[in-house]
């Protein structure tokens, strides 16, 4: 069974070429060797037939020879010429060798007796024309004259025995020949039936091998008619074989995969981007949104800036330095707001437009916000998206401190931790109800801007902007202890997502 | 794989049996071509040569057929060679040709053919023993080693006896036919002179011959029709000497409605013969002993191969068969 199983193997990785020209040998071979074998029946009997009528071949020759002799004997005797003794020598040489092949045994069996006695008759045929010949050559004319009789007549007996064998053996050959053709007869059909089944064999061994090699070709065209009418999920092809197919097969399967994977890879990136696309357009909305606040609340903050520079020029020129700088950091914080919108800051512009805004507050107020900070120097380059420290702090301001019985106190809070940056914006105001927060964060309030003190922008802006900007939940985070225990905003930027802001700054931008 | 391999190799196993079996089949057949011609031979040291007149005569062949038996326990083969009426060959020709082709030993019955004898003369001379059966050489002085048979003596006595046997008032004429040149005339003589004892003086008798020459084919019947037709040679009683002659008496009897008017004495109780015996037509014939004739012929020559010499004569033992002891007779000869 390993042995099958080896071979079989090998046969799998055999090309197609190899495959047919094995099968084509083996086929042939096979018809070789049973056609050999027939052949080699054929010769044989050919061979016997050769064999049966060799022995009258051969009787003929022998009553050849002996003709010779005789004839060459009376032509010495008639003539006495050297030539026709010489000849006698040889056509005696030549008879006698005849005579070898003849039997000289004595057997119940009438050829070869015949056989027995044509031999002995023969010797002593050519013992007495040898003395004729001696007799010749002594001119006894008596005595060669009666032994040539004797001769003549042992010539004649000894040719009708041979006629006698001729016939005897030509009966039984052809005896033996009938048999011959009888056996040649079946041997004729065995043949035919031997021819019938090697064809048969050859063309069902074809078969097989043609099935085989075209049986996994059908799978592949079958299953790429599949993967061509869509059906990507086609189960694919195993490979069985090494051949020419296989390797089709092997590379049909690593391009569907390859499809597969193209396709699905195309997905994510177009779900990317819908979800990219998605993204900008909220925050193109949401800037908008507060852009139009803005600018619903600031009627035209150019001009006005541009009115408090000239307001500031008009302080100096009066002498009155604080008016002056009070003007000054207005018109800094409102060109803030302005440019700032459509593009991102550094924190430490951020926190410049904080220190402007509670400036301006304190002016108004006259030094009641208490306002401190304490920042990580490393971390003032941080790009954010802008206005996001403003609103909290004017939260804290509206929401946290304002009409309070004691002192307002507010802390910003910067700091560096791990890889984000948190921003701590802290009040010891009101405080405010857990649910009030929940509600908050859920976006149901917070979003008040038409607050007339409000610079525009609300909370509830901030938070959608950084989770769109970052791409991220939970950037925000508010914390109260209950009512009049004050409350802390917290915003946790993301460090390291330098590239991303980039990719986000860089598509507001556009 | 499996489903379509095992017919595969089903189909081959089928073709190599097809094959083997057909070639096996085949070379039994070649082979026993050879084994037929090899079986039925067997190896002899010695070859004697029965030569006779008449290869196909009943007589004959009974006594080769034991005469070849008893050959072949001594480790001889005895080759059987004769006149047949498809060859021209005599029995003098047979002798020379089994001069030679240089036999081992020679049974011949001589024909009274001077060339016979002289060639039995050299056969001797050859070194090979000659054998006579039946009937024996003229010449006194042969030297042939043996003569297997009855002597005319005895013949003539057998016959004289058979015809005495047979004669009745009526008996007026007896005619004997003669081979010419044979030795049946001594036996038509002992004959005569032993019917004329037996019968001394109460009968008037005429015991006469004819002579049948053997020499032309055909000759025999004619002659002995003749006779039929010769209202004065008709016999009374047909005495013949030869199994051939008995025969050709036997069909002119009933031709020429001569049943019961002439009386056959015939030879050898041939098929023909025993149911002539048993209608009546010819009254007796003479059954030898073939079997011991024919070993006798053999051991002749194998005794004389053995001691150099051997009995001149073996005598052969001869039984009257008539119409009373046929059916005996039958019951004895297969």
């Amino acid at each position: 069974m390993k042995k099958f199983n080896n071979f079989k193997k090998i046969w799998n990785n055999l090309f197609i070429r190899t495959k047919l020209t094995l099968s084509f040998v083996f086929t042939s071979l096979i018809l070789v060797f049973s056609n050999i074998i027939l052949y080699s029946e054929v010769n044989q009997v050919t061979t016997k037939i050769d064999d049966i009528y060799i022995s009258n071949v051969r009787l003929n020759d022998l009553s050849d020879a002996l003709a010779a002799t005789y004839d060459n004997v009376y032509e010495f005797l008639n003539t006495k010429s050297s030539a026709a003794l010489e000849n006698y020598y040889r056509s005696e040489q030549i008879f006698r060798g005849f005579l070898e092949d003849l039997g000289a045994e004595t057997t119940d069996n009438q050829v070869q007796l015949l056989e027995k006695n044509i031999y002995n008759m023969s010797v002593s045929y050519l013992e007495i024309t040898d003395e004729t010949v001696k007799a010749k050559r002594g001119r006894d004319i008596e005595k060669y004259k009666n032994l040539n009789e004797d001769a003549a007549s042992l010539y004649q007996y000894i040719n009708s025995y041979i006629y006698e064998l001729n016939n005897q053996q030509f009966s039984s050959n052809t005896s033996n020949y009938r048999i011959l053709l009888t056996s040649l007869k079946s041997m004729e059909v065995i043949s035919i039936v031997l021819l019938l089944l090697v064809c048969i064999i050859n063309a069902f061994v074809l078969g097989i091998i043609t099935r085989s090699i075209l049986s996994p070709l059908s799978d592949l065209a079958r299953t790429a008619n599949a993967v061509a009418a869509g059906d990507m999920d086609a189960p694919l092809i195993t490979v069985t074989s090494g051949d020419e197919v296989g390797i089709v097969t092997n590379a049909f399967n690593q391009m569907v995969y390859s499809i597969k994977t193209y396709i699905s890879v195309t997905k994510e990136n177009m779900e990317n981007e819908r979800k990219m696309k998605e993204r900008e357009l909220l925050m193109e909305t949401h800037l908008k949104d507060a852009q139009l606040k803005y600018l619903q609340a600031q009627i035209n903050p150019h001009f006005l800036y541009n009115s408090l520079n000239a307001g500031a020029q008009l302080a100096i020129m009066e002498d009155a330095e604080k008016t002056c700088l009070f003007i000054e950091r207005m018109a800094d914080f409102f060109r803030f707001n302005v440019r700032k919108l459509t593009e991102d800051s550094t924190l430490s512009e951020e926190l410049e437009a904080v220190d402007n805004y509670i400036y301006i507050l304190n002016v108004r107020f006259s030094g009641d916000i208490h306002f401190e900070k304490q920042v990580d120097p490393s971390v003032v380059n941080l790009k954010v998206p802008s206005m996001i420290l403003q609103p909290l702090v004017e939260n804290a301001v509206n929401y946290g401190i304002r009409n309070i019985d004691w002192k307002g106190i507010i802390r910003l809070e910067i700091e560096r931790e791990k890889n984000q940056v948190i921003v701590h914006v802290i009040d010891n105001g009101k405080g405010m109800e857990p649910d009030r927060i929940r509600e908050i964060l859920d976006g149901g309030i917070g979003n008040d801007t038409n607050t007339t003190d409000s610079t525009g922008i609300g909370i509830h802006n901030v938070m959608s902007r950084l989770s769109l900007y970052y791409n991220k939940r939970e950037l925000f985070h508010i914390e109260s202890k209950g009512i009049n225990k004050g409350t802390t905003v917290t915003i946790y930027l993301p460090f390291d997502q330098e590239k991303d802001r980039e990719n986000v700054s860089d598509i507001i931008s556009r | 794989m499996r489903k379509t391999i095992v017919p595969a190799i089903i189909g081959l196993l089928v073709i190599m049996i097809v094959t083997i079996g057909g070639w096996l089949y085949y070379n039994k057949v070649i082979n026993n071509i050879e084994l037929e011609e090899i079986n039925e031979t067997n190896s002899y040291t010695y070859h004697y040569v029965l030569v006779v007149d008449n290869t196909e005569s009943v007589f004959w062949n009974s006594i080769y057929e034991s005469a070849k038996e008893e050959a072949a326990r001594n480790d001889a083969y005895l080759e059987f060679v004769g006149s047949t009426p498809a060859s021209d060959y005599t029995v003098a020709d047979y002798l020379e040709i089994s001069i030679a082709a240089r036999v081992d030993g020679i049974i011949v019955e001589p024909n009274g053919d001077y060339k016979v004898e002289k060639l039995i003369e050299k056969a001797s001379k050859n070194g090979i023993p000659v054998v006579t059966v039946m009937e024996d050489t003229k010449k006194s002085q042969s030297s042939r080693i043996s003569f297997v048979g009855i002597n005319s003596y005895e013949l003539g006595q057998i016959y004289g006896e058979a015809v005495c046997k047979f004669v009745t008032d009526d008996t007026k004429k007896v005619l004997v036919l003669l081979k010419d040149g044979t030795e049946n005339y001594g036996i038509y003589a002992y004959m005569k002179a032993a019917v004329n004892e037996r019968l001394s003086g109460q009968m008037q008798i005429e015991i006469q011959s004819y002579q049948v020459d053997s020499k032309i084919s055909f000759e025999t019947e004619e002659i002995i029709r003749d006779i039929f037709l010769d209202t004065d040679m008709v016999p009374d009683i047909l005495v013949c000497l030869d199994e051939t002659d008995t025969e050709c008496a036997y069909w002119a009897a009933i031709d020429y409605n001569k049943v019961g008017v002439v009386d056959i004495i015939g030879y050898y109780p041939s098929e023909t013969i025993i149911s002539a015996i048993e209608k009546g037509i010819v009254l007796a014939a003479f059954q030898f002993d073939k079997e011991k004739i024919g070993r006798d012929c053999i051991n002749a020559l194998v005794e004389f191969k053995q001691m150099g010499y051997v009995s001149d004569y073996y005598s052969v033992d001869v039984e009257m068969v008539t119409k009373e002891n046929i059916n005996e007779f039958r019951e004895s000869v297969p």
